[in-house]
């Protein structure tokens, strides 16, 4: 059993579609016995974060939310991670894996937070791209363009929460990407062109730093 | 930086998106067929992005035949 937090903004419609898509990791989290600290909504702030951080002192973090280079934000764009000079928190992730579903974090902060004393930080150097459809926007779960987007990232902290090292998760979300690559161009639809290259960059994008090793155990 | 050539192929490309679709890119937003056809077509960072996704899977294609 281990401490897992997860922050859940929902502020726009790519949050609300990262959010509740996470709920399949959460359900995860729970059948593995694992202690869930969710941040959701309005609750996903810095101040919640790094309380939560320090008193339920999780080994396992996943951010969902905006990112930039150097930021991992929350609700309604407030900095919750960040290694910019004047804002700096990075050291909070000592001793956590870390899944960030955010853009570009990969670049700057995930290395910050690595040589801080993060054990292992899963992130994107670039932007985290999501295909999804105009008209399944206020039922995201019902979304199947968006679908494989989400199902592929959530595979590396359901992995995780399962026991796996971080490495055979990080492998388990490329089996998922190659059998939903090989799905979609079986298909004769204008759709799959559409969705491919972007579940490709996605991976392109996507950098581990740490103990690849490492389990939530 | 992208060829006009390659900007020419993803244009085409687009116009076959459905408009239901919608890419989001975090906070850079989020770009349905027509307004990535403009962005591409302004040669804007999104415009760039997507060609360059784009093309890059095209790409592989012919890697993976030659």
């Amino acid at each position: 059993m281990a401490e897992f937090l997860i922050t859940l903004p929902e502020h726009d419609d790519v949050t609300d579609y990262c959010s509740n898509w996470s709920k399949a990791v959460i359900d995860v989290a729970k059948e593995e016995n694992h202690n869930v600290t969710k941040l959701e909504g309005p609750n996903a702030t810095r101040a919640n974060f790094e309380n939560r951080v320090k008193k339920q002192k999780p080994k396992f973090v996943m951010f969902n939310g905006h990112g930039d280079s150097k930021n991992i934000a929350g609700h309604s764009e407030e900095i919750v991670l960040s290694c910019e000079t004047e804002a700096k928190n990075e050291k909070l992730t000592k001793g956590q894996l870390v899944y960030a579903r955010a853009c570009d974090c990969g670049a700057e902060l995930e290395p910050a937070c690595v040589n801080a004393g993060c054990r292992t930080f899963v992130g994107y150097k670039k932007n985290f791209a999501i295909i999804k459809s105009k008209s399944r926007v206020a039922k995201p779960l019902n979304d199947p363009v968006a679908r494989p987007f989400l199902e592929i990232s959530n595979e590396i902290p359901i992995f995780i929460l399962k026991g796996n090292t971080v490495k055979e998760a990080v492998k388990k979300a490329d089996l998922k990407l190659e059998k939903e690559v090989e799905a979609l161009m079986t298909r004769d639809s204008f759709i799959a062109f559409h969705i491919l290259p972007w579940l490709l960059w996605n991976k392109k994008v996507r950098v581990v730093l740490g103990d690849k090793t490492a389990t939530v155990s | 930086m992208v060829t006009e050539q390659e900007r020419k192929i993803v244009l085409a490309r687009l116009a076959t998106m459905p408009l239901d679709l919608e890419l989001s890119l975090g906070s850079m937003g989020s770009f349905d067929r027509n307004k990535l056809i403009e962005e591409v077509e302004a040669n804007s960072d999104v415009g760039e992005l997507v060609v360059e996704v784009y093309i890059g899977y095209l790409r592989s294609f012919g890697k993976k035949v030659g």
